[in-house]
């Protein structure tokens, strides 16, 4: 009886671990989805008399409860992730933007220097929307379960 | 069975021992590092602790707390409250207090002081930074209230309800302003140090010398600085410049995973999470804005 094969013994307990071992495997992966609230993703874009808003922020203000969110518009895109998303339901948008100041920064600040008086006298860069857009918003947005990349607001200069 | 004598591992027993090791890495690692943060946010908050406990010594020497900032450039609280941090003889270098026509915390002497390292003032968790001429950024921050820096009565709809501390030297608030009660009232939270030439945490300079609560803690919305030359954006830390409707402020920061710590004004510990209500949020930086918390 000595030349009895006992491969399939070996064979079986190797299938037998490798299917525990990637259980365990997959096991670990889960718990790693972060636990947002109910919150859910918003995401869309943004045009301004025609044109991608290059720079600006988006509030969504809660018309009934919930809380404020919102997040920075670049090259037009608005991407809010889920962990600082929204309660799915109905929203006031506000939109803000303004432009950089790179020239009154050419022209003030010396290379590395901290800042001094100056940051008292300049004036505040001006609000490019109107506001209809944003203190006294017309905007909503209502937010479906399961969150949206597919908002669209489409402002006049 | 066979002729050849089996000696060492086999592939599979190998491998095996290879994946299990693996399986056990990935689930020790990530709970070692989580541990590791633990105890640096323990450490931030021990410093915050400290800070406020300094605060009380101050308010007993002198009467009420310490001035937020004598305007931009004359000096913060930072300064102020060094001697009842043991570091006094740090203190005694620093000139011209409030005193405009004298040397700003940026010019000789005071770099003695703002280039120093305050430990005590350095949250475990963040990144070290000196954006310009060696002078140091810190992680902590004095409550300026629910609106802007310049403690604006209204912003977009906003009403100002009172903080703790204010810009102006001569004007110093103490146990009695904080109405609402000082265990429900911010003093000093966490921010994060701006990296390159970002101001945010540069408290020797009055901009950044607090925190505002109109943004909430992690704002996802950014910080407004009054020149975007001194914005750097990391992830997380989204900056802009100071417009009419978003005047200069800065939101408290941290980078503990989904929360922020602050002391109140009773020397309380208290961590805040990321997605508190805004509206808590607010209510509790006021001194004065008789809001009824709950939390």
């Amino acid at each position: 009886m000595s030349n009895v094969d006992l491969g399939w013994i070996e064979r079986s307990t190797c299938r037998v671990l490798g299917a525990v071992l990637s259980v365990a495997m997959i096991a670990s992966l889960v718990g790693c989805g972060e636990d947002t609230g109910g919150r859910v993703p918003v995401g869309g874009t943004v045009t301004l008399g025609g044109e991608m808003l290059d720079r600006g922020t988006i509030e969504f203000h809660p018309v009934s409860s919930g809380t404020i969110t919102g997040g920075t518009i670049r090259d037009g895109r608005f991407d809010i992730p889920a962990t600082s998303g929204a309660l799915p339901g109905k929203y006031e948008v506000r939109i803000f933007s303004t432009d950089v100041d790179a020239e009154a920064v050419a022209q003030e600040v010396p290379e590395d220097a901290p800042p001094g008086p100056e940051s008292e006298r300049r004036p505040l860069q001006p609000e490019k929307i109107n506001k209809r857009y944003n203190i006294e918003s017309e905007l909503t947005a209502d937010i479906p379960e399961g969150g949206t990349k597919e908002l669209s607001f489409d402002l006049e200069t | 069975m066979s002729k050849r004598q089996k000696r060492g591992f086999t592939l599979v027993e190998l491998l095996v021992v290879i994946a299990i090791i693996g399986v056990l890495v990935g689930l020790l690692l990530p709970a070692v590092q989580a541990a590791r943060e633990a105890a640096r946010r323990m450490s931030c908050g021990n410093n915050l602790k400290q800070i406020g406990l300094a605060m009380h010594n101050y308010h007993d020497s002198l009467g009420s707390f310490p001035t937020g900032t004598s305007s931009c450039c004359w000096g913060t609280w930072l300064p102020l409250i060094l001697p009842y941090m043991e570091q006094g003889n740090l203190s005694d270098l620093y000139v011209s207090w409030g005193d405009s026509s004298g040397p700003r915390y940026s010019q000789s002497p005071n770099t003695n002081v703002t280039t120093t390292r305050l430990e005590a003032f350095s949250c475990p968790s963040d990144l070290d930074n000196s954006p310009f001429s060696n002078i140091t950024n810190h992680s902590y921050a004095v409550n300026y209230g629910n609106t802007g820096y310049s403690q604006q009565a209204t912003l977009n709809g906003v009403t100002f309800g009172g903080a703790p501390f204010s810009r102006h030297s001569g004007k110093e608030f103490g146990f009695r302003d904080v109405i609402d009660g000082t265990s429900s009232t911010l003093m000093v939270a966490e921010v994060r140090q701006g990296q390159g030439r970002d101001l945010r945490g540069f408290l020797w300079w009055g901009d950044a010398s607090g925190f505002e609560t109109y943004l909430p803690p992690n704002s996802p919305l950014p910080d407004r600085i009054y020149s975007a030359y001194y914005c750097n954006e990391v992830p997380n830390m989204p900056c802009d410049v100071s417009s009419s409707t978003n005047p200069t402020m800065f939101a408290s920061r941290s980078l503990h995973p989904g929360v922020v710590q602050a002391v109140n004004c009773d020397g309380s510990v208290q961590i805040f999470s990321d997605t508190i209500d805004l509206n808590l949020w607010r209510a509790r930086s006021t001194t004065q804005g008789g809001e009824v918390i709950n939390d």
